[in-house]
């Protein structure tokens, strides 16, 4: 399953860089994310909860960064296992400085979903994809505007530079419930797993998943 | 976003069923799928073909014309409520064995509860008054001769007649 | 001596559960349980390319589980599913067969064709998802019609030229030249409309995928259990014997049940596979007037050469068959009008060629009759032609041409539907005659028209002719196996819409056999029970497998004699069985039953009750012989196949006195006879049955029933409300017939089908009587009254 898209957040490009490889930001924004744990160098493990269409389930996951090229790209490889199916994604993403106070990023995804999730429909995955997607960059945006300030430091937080591994070794877990992140209801309790977890997985320090309002 | 669901207490063939339903569910599938009455069939859920009717306080309906929540204070007969107590056929039911008023059994039930509710109304039919009593039910099998000849049947057995048997 | 169940009208077996609400339609299964349903989006376009399809609007509901397009039909799991749906029936001829694909690839070809897939908690839920569907499509021009077919300016299929997706031509003789030296000479153009089978419950089908035993079980409403699970196995990766069918009680077929796979009958199995749950779909009326199948719809021109006395010397057919936008039944349907056109008749040279075309509309597959219709209605407007021409009788002309009865078995010279020669088995056309004249009062009808005419009313008397064949091969099988308790449970592959086969059935194995009606118990359709079977279709199955039952039966019989034999010490051919009892003709006192001599066919170690200790080790068997004896096997039960090596020839003719109103031009039906021959009856009381249902369908087919498409493929009148199939009220009160029986040589029980033949000639017989009460000639058919008005009119202003 192919999908791409791009987003623009309300922020230049070094504070977008920096807010998508800090661990206590993509927390709270990847929606349904329950547990952030290091496992090496740009390696990550994480435990999301997700739902597509009438198929929910958790999923343990994994993501490994590469080809970080500073405030421009970087490559996302994921994996994902749960009750409901499988899930292998490869994500280009690529940052733009928009030069007026914003930045665009693009995301180019190549995903193969397999299981009982994937029993859905490629056109749901893809819709569920796109939509997951959205609601994380907004999420994203939020956070840089200041909407969501962070509840607690990090210990050690990645600022800038390239490549930046997080020093801190903290694992966090989200409270029991997952996030429902959208206003739309029930249905999209979570994350699509694929698409989804396709921005990054990094370790945090205290700051948990957040209701979103 | 779900569905606001309504309890609704239907009262089929002297029994009453309390079921959950959405205010959109038709009398039809409710008896079908809630109740797991089978015996009503839907041919066309227009109203033309007659294969769901049930009688509604004795009056025979489209039941899918007809949503399951306006059937509450209701007497709804469906065609398993005319097999007798003991398990045997109601007269309805048996003249239309005699007389090969069947084949594939589809439209059936529609016209036992039409009929039944018919001759109530009219227990010593006209040949004519016969035909007249099935003429909003739709039979792609068999041609309406037999059916014709179980309605005269099933007057007659109710009447406790001795009419000659059909050949 | 127990009577002969076969020739009597026995109360059908069926019945007991119909009748209480009991009956089992694909609709009813697994009521109750966990099943989640389907829903397809179906294409609102004629011709169209798909451009994109957005489900973003889909997520927002509740209890979706899935929403599948073409992309989703390639997957490794399942690969032969990307691929279109088979083309069942191939022939040389059909050169440009298309079929579609599960789901619509790029394009979609016809206003119902499947796009999109969905399954969800219930079926509201579903029908909520398929219309929050989005679909952009870029419209192509849409061909419908014969004559815009013919014409070709724009195509249906790129790839297909002229919409041609066959042409072929069969000649005996050289007609052309006999027709251009004859003494006399008639064209005639001719037309049917399209119309359907209409049955009273639609299509559906359950599947169950069970991952503990990796076994799909199927339950769809078909006339072929055995075509479903080689599709369904095929098309999705499984071993024919990892897929169970069984057909459920179906609620009529008429033909259009005979086609499969439909697309649902693959997407629900595998959805029940990818998703782990029972899934169910059933169609809506107006799914099944946009994606099921329709008949009928052709053009006719004919050239016939005649002599004096009406004798065929040349008859020369050409017509255009609409087959709608794919081909998945081949050209059955036309093969069938071309071939089964004679009729009764011996022409001395005849060519038939046809070209079947594509529209941009439902796909044609057979309907009641499957094609004779029009080939009759076409013979017959001719015999009437014909007859008008040299002012003689109608039924006149009909006699000089018949196959006489000393000259069966008689060969056309034609291939017909199933392969095989066009070999007539046996008939009486002259008695049939004699008896529909006799039946419908033709003689006297001058008078009768007078009397009317005085009155100021207007009628008309019409007749037509038809033969029949039934019983196509290949073959049918049937189990037959006693029990230990004495019943007799029968198996067959073939399915049941309405026939009756469950009674019809037990009758012969009941006369065979020597036991109660009561005891037999018959199944049909379940591939658990009987997986080599073709299918209900031609008016086959009291032919095919009331024969491989009736052999079967007495294999089980030969069985039951000899180890009887043996337990008596008697000769098998001083046996008989009655009511279950194997007894010493002429000795009641030395008898056995037939649950024991179940008992003693197979020996046992274990008794599992009080009877079966009589077949253990220590009570029976020689110990010099093996227990079960070479070449034998334990058990009672039969097994045998019926496979003749041409179909059997029924016929009958009928006739139709109608009025017609001077003023409104309403048509109204006065008195109908029919005489038929269907060799020897198994029950007089289901073959009458299927005639009173087929001469209603065909009233409907000949006064009311049509498709009506507009220029851009939209279907008029989707719905009953503008579909107008009779009612009690449309059909006469009474319908007037009388048999006939020529026995087929062909099968041990002499009996022929009956199933279509009611249809047959409702078209030709309609058109002959309202020509006859109107004095012009009627070639198109349906007709209406506004259709009749506006002849009359076009009559009058162009005398």
């Amino acid at each position: 399953m192919k999908f791409t898209g791009d987003a623009v957040l309300n922020a230049p490009v070094d504070r977008v860089w920096s807010a998508l490889l800090d661990p206590t930001v993509l927390v709270r924004t990847i929606p349904g994310c329950e547990r952030l744990e290091s496992t090496g160098d740009n390696a990550y493990a994480m435990t999301v909860t997700a739902g597509v269409a009438a198929i929910k389930g958790t999923y343990a996951g994994s993501c490994e960064l590469s080809d970080l090229d500073t405030h421009t790209s970087l490559v996302m490889k994921l994996q994902g296992a749960g009750a409901p199916g499988t899930i292998g994604a490869d994500v280009n993403v690529g940052f733009r400085d928009g030069g007026d106070g914003t930045t665009t990023i693009t995301y180019d995804a190549d995903a193969v979903v397999g299981g009982m999730v994937g029993g859905v429909g490629q056109r749901m995955l893809t819709s569920v994809s796109r939509r997951m997607a959205g609601e994380f960059f907004g999420n994203v945006d939020a956070v840089l505007s200041g909407a969501a300030p962070a509840a607690v430091a990090a210990p050690a937080t990645a600022a800038g530079g390239p490549g930046a591994a997080p020093e801190a070794q903290g694992v966090f877990v989200a409270p029991p419930k997952p996030a429902a992140v959208t206003s739309q209801g029930e249905f999209l309790k979570g994350i699509l797993v694929g698409a989804g977890l396709v921005l990054a997985g990094v370790v945090a320090g205290g700051v948990f998943g957040r209701r979103r309002p | 976003m779900t569905e606001e669901l309504h309890d609704v207490r239907l009262t089929v063939n002297g029994v009453a069923h309390d079921v959950r339903v959405p205010a959109r569910r038709l009398l039809s599938d409710a008896l079908r799928h809630d109740l797991e009455l089978t015996g009503t069939h839907v041919g066309c859920e227009h109203g033309v073909c007659g294969a769901c009717t049930v009688l509604v306080d004795g009056r025979p309906t489209r039941s899918c014309l007809m949503f399951a929540v306006s059937a509450v204070d209701t007497e709804i007969t469906t065609v398993e409520g005319l097999t007798k107590p003991d398990g045997s056929l109601g007269p309805v039911q048996q003249a239309f064995a005699e007389c090969h008023g069947l084949q594939c059994g589809f439209c059936t039930p529609g016209f036992l509860t039409t009929i039944t509710a018919g001759l109530r109304e009219n227990p010593t039919p006209t040949h004519e008054e016969c035909r007249d009593m099935i003429a909003g039910n739709l039979c792609r099998c068999t041609g309406y001769q037999n059916i014709v000849k179980a309605v005269e049947r099933a007057a007659a057995l109710q009447q406790g007649t001795s009419v000659e048997e059909p050949a | 001596m127990t009577t002969k169940l076969m020739g009597t009208p026995v109360q059908r077996v069926e019945d007991q559960r119909f009748l209480r609400g009991k009956g089992r339609y694909v609709d009813d299964v697994a009521v109750g349980q966990d099943v989640l349903h389907a829903a397809v989006l179906r294409s609102p376009h004629a011709h169209a390319r798909i451009v994109d399809i957005d489900v973003d609007d889909v997520l927002d509901l509740e209890g979706v589980h899935a929403v599948w397009t073409y992309d989703d039909l390639a997957g490794p799991m399942a690969p032969r599913m990307a691929e279109p749906l088979p083309l069942l029936i191939p022939h040389p001829a059909l050169t440009h067969g298309r079929t579609q694909y599960a789901l619509a690839k790029d394009e979609v070809n016809y206003v119902g064709e499947a796009i999109a897939f969905v399954v969800a908690d219930d079926r509201y839920v579903a029908e909520d998802a398929v219309g929050r569907i989005k679909v952009s499509y870029d419209f192509l021009p849409a061909v419908v019609g014969i004559d815009r077919a013919r014409a070709a300016t724009d195509l249906v299929h790129a790839d297909v030229p002229g919409n041609v997706g066959a042409r072929l031509e069969q000649n005996v003789g050289d007609a052309p030249a006999a027709i251009a030296r004859a003494p006399h000479r008639l064209e005639l153009d001719l037309t049917i409309e399209r119309s359907a089978c209409m049955p009273m419950e639609g299509r559906g089908t359950v599947a169950r995928w069970d991952a503990d035993i990796n076994r799909m079980q199927v339950w769809t409403s078909t006339q072929t259990s055995t075509g479903v699970r080689a599709a369904v196995a095929v098309k999705l990766g499984l071993d024919l014997g990892q897929v169970d069918v069984i057909t459920p009680d179906v609620g009529g077929g008429f033909g259009v049940k005979i086609n499969h796979p439909w697309p649902e009958e693959l997407l629900v199995p595998m959805a029940a596979r990818a998703l782990g749950r029972t899934v169910k779909f059933t169609e809506d009326r107006r799914e099944h007037f946009i994606s099921s199948a329709h008949e009928r719809g052709q053009v006719h021109h004919v050239s016939v050469g005649f002599d004096d006395e009406g004798r065929l010397l040349g008859l020369d057919v050409e017509f255009w068959h609409d087959h709608g936008a794919y081909t998945p039944y081949g050209l059955i349907v036309p093969i069938i009008t071309s071939t089964q056109l004679l009729g009764p008749y011996k022409p001395q040279s005849y060519r038939v060629v046809f070209e079947s075309l594509y529209t941009n509309t439902v796909m044609v597959t057979p309907y009641r009759g499957a094609g004779r219709p029009q080939g009759c209605y076409t013979m017959e407007r001719t015999m009437d032609a014909i007859a008008a021409y040299l002012g003689k009788d109608r039924t006149e002309v009909r006699a000089v041409n018949f196959i006489q009865p000393d000259e069966f078995p008689y060969d056309q010279g034609l291939i017909f539907q199933d392969g095989r020669e066009l070999e007539y088995d046996s008939g009486d056309y002259p008695a049939s005659l004699e008896k529909i004249k006799a039946l419908i009062g033709w003689d006297d009808f001058p008078t009768f028209r007078r009397s009317m005419a005085a009155a100021g009313r207007k009628v008309g008397i019409g007749l037509a002719c038809y033969v029949e064949g039934t019983g196509v091969g290949p073959y049918e099988g049937a189990h037959v196996h006693i029990e230990t308790s004495g019943k007799v449970k029968v198996a067959t592959g073939l399915t049941t819409q309405g026939q009756g086969h469950a009674t019809v059935f037990a009758q012969l194995v009941a006369d065979e056999l020597g036991v109660k009606f009561e005891d037999v118990e018959v199944v049909t359709g379940d591939t658990r029970r009987m997986p080599y079977a073709v299918g209900t279709f031609a008016s086959r199955a009291a032919v095919m497998s009331g024969s491989a039952i009736h052999l079967a039966a007495k294999r089980a019989k030969e069985k039951v004699l000899k180890i009887a034999a043996d337990a008596l010490e008697a000769d098998p051919s001083d046996l008989q069985i009655v009511d279950g009892v194997v007894s010493v003709k002429g000795s009641p006192g030395t008898s056995i039953d037939l649950g024991t001599v179940s008992v003693l066919s197979n020996p046992l170690r274990y008794a599992f009750d009080e009877a079966s200790k009589a077949a253990t080790q220590f009570s029976v068997g020689d110990p010099g012989k093996p227990p079960v004896p070479e070449d034998e096997e334990p058990g009672l039960e039969g097994k045998d196949f019926y496979s003749p090596e041409r179909a059997t020839f029924a016929s009958g003719m009928h006739a139709v006195i109608v009025e017609t109103d001077p003023l409104t031009a309403e048509i109204k039906i006065l008195k109908y006879a029919v005489v038929h021959d269907c060799g020897h009856l198994i029950n007089p009381m289901i073959v009458e049955g299927q005639i009173h249902g087929g001469v209603a369908q065909g009233i409907g087919g000949a006064l009311y029933e049509k498709m009506a498409y507009d220029e851009s493929g939209q279907l008029l009148n989707a719905s009953f409300m503008d579909f107008l199939m009779p009612y009690v009220t449309e059909i006469p009160d009474g319908i007037a017939i009388d048999h006939l029986e020529t026995p087929s040589p062909l099968n041990p029980l002499g009996i022929k089908g009956a199933g279509e033949a009611g249809v047959i000639p409702s078209a030709a017989v309609f058109a002959s009587a309202i020509e006859d009460a109107e004095g012009f000639p009627i070639s198109a058919m349906p007709i209406s009254p506004s259709e009749l008005f506006e002849l009359r009119q076009t009559r009058e202003e162009t005398p």
